[in-house]
């Protein structure tokens, strides 16, 4: 082995390693995630927060399949996948910044929580579904 | 109550077809998308399901391995029922109550709870991924629905502020740096990258803000808070780019888009709240004229925004 191709083979080992514990650190974001979910306040608007997740959830699909195919230089399954990887939501910021502004407890800030939540849901679920056809 | 059996009929019928179709190249593709969407509704209806019923299992847990707690200590994260004022649960320890607490076993033992507390999220949630990924969803849902069969735990949220942060952050940040690595700088900043990444910001705001209809009133604050992307994105775009589904044209454009609009965000939330709920508070002034000060400062009663909604 010559030194050059020792430093690619320790530097992607080292890489390999990183993406590893970054697994671990999505997983513990995704767990994080759940965890601020609250059932009960989902039981009470959970109607409107669940139109507002799903169609924020389909609509990217939608609108990313039928524009970006149009050029020349993207295909329809990219088309697809573009709009499947916009279609999450995370309101970290806007969550922060309700929150300093206190209205979290308002309809307004619980129906933005349950609608996150329910969108992270549906996002999850449209992973599983194109990692279970595509790769 | 037709309308159940109707319901379930139907779906029982649609999911005979797709055993039935289950053979064949086309029905091989129906399985591959129908079968990742039944097996994550039906994970997350179970999840719900243990989440509703996590309070009562852990509390016997608890009594199990911390007997001699004492009891009604807040402390200690143990839930104090309304009908339960002296806090005598079952295997608490009401002696210990009344002697003078020791600051360094009453802590320590508390401490332990919380410790116990993450222990059992972790166990379940490396179980739950498990499970996850060998019923064809994403081991992601597992650990989701983890978190979710603990939210209502008590305790469960203090817990994982104090122990989990510095290693959560610092992950994150790891996972973030290797998301980093793949994607491809050259392509990045070249015109067509550039071009089209506007393109699909413009998509990816339009397509979420539109999701604000469904409350008239405050559309525009739904709209905006919605648009902002987070880690999902990224793991999707990265795992369709290491798989060849996508070029690095589309990998770039994709990850424009995502920044951006998570950059556009904030600003523009901050902008449509600040629009229709009034942030100067409207100061309510005390009647008791003592209560002015030297520099005739007035004492905040109550403040309320523009809805009437009591924000302090």
């Amino acid at each position: 082995m010559t030194r050059g191709n020792l430093l690619l083979t320790m530097s992607s080992v080292i890489i390999f390693r990183i993406k590893l514990v970054g697994l671990l650190g999505l997983l513990l974001i995704v767990l994080e995630g759940g965890l601020h979910i609250e059932l009960t306040t989902m039981q009470s608007i959970g109607r409107k927060a669940a139109f507002i997740a799903v169609s924020g959830t389909t609509l990217p699909v939608l609108l990313s399949l039928a524009v970006l195919p149009r050029f020349y230089a993207f295909s329809n399954l990219e088309g697809l996948i573009a709009g499947v990887s916009l279609s999450s939501t995370a309101i970290g910021m806007a969550a922060k910044l309700m929150q300093s502004l206190d209205l979290l407890r308002t309809h307004i800030g619980k129906l933005i929580t349950c609608a996150a939540m329910i969108d992270d849901v549906a996002s999850l679920v449209l992973l599983a579904v194109i990692s279970n056809t595509g790769m | 109550m037709f309308l159940v059996r109707d319901t379930t009929n139907n779906i029982i019928l649609l999911c005979f077809l797709l055993l039935v179709s289950g053979d064949g190249e086309a029905g091989a593709v129906v399985w591959a998308i129908a079968l990742p969407i039944i097996s994550s509704l039906t994970f997350i209806v179970i999840s719900t399901y243990i989440s509703f019923h996590m309070t009562s299992f852990i509390e016997k847990f608890r009594i199990r391995l911390h007997p001699n707690q004492p009891c009604g200590d807040p402390t200690n994260f143990s839930p104090v029922s309304v009908s339960d004022p002296l806090g005598a649960l079952p295997g608490c320890d009401t002696m210990a109550s009344t002697l003078p607490t020791q600051v360094s076993g009453d802590s320590s033992r508390s401490i332990a709870w919380d410790v116990t507390l993450i222990r059992l999220l972790l166990f379940v949630a490396v179980v739950f991924t498990g499970i996850a990924h060998y019923v064809r969803t994403t081991f992601l849902l597992g650990a989701f629905m983890a978190g979710v069969a603990f939210s209502s735990v008590p305790g469960m949220h203090e817990s994982w502020s104090t122990h989990m942060p510095t290693v959560a952050t610092w992950t994150a940040r790891l996972f973030f740096a290797s998301i980093g690595f793949t994607i491809p700088v050259r392509e990045l900043f070249s015109v067509e990258a550039l071009y089209f990444g506007l393109l699909l910001t413009l998509i990816a705001i339009a397509s979420k803000v539109a999701t604000g209809i469904f409350e008239w009133d405050d559309k525009w604050a739904i709209g905006w808070a919605m648009v902002g992307r987070g880690e999902l994105g990224f793991v999707m775009a990265e795992e369709a780019f290491r798989n060849d589904l996508t070029s690095k044209l589309t990998y770039s454009v994709t990850v424009w888009a995502l920044l951006l609009a998570t950059l556009l965000s904030p600003v523009a939330f901050r902008k449509a709240l600040s629009s229709h709920h009034q942030m100067s508070p409207e100061v309510v002034k005390s009647p008791n004229l003592s209560k002015f000060d030297n520099e005739g400062q007035v004492e905040v009663v109550a403040v309320v925004d523009s809805k009437c909604e009591k924000v302090l």
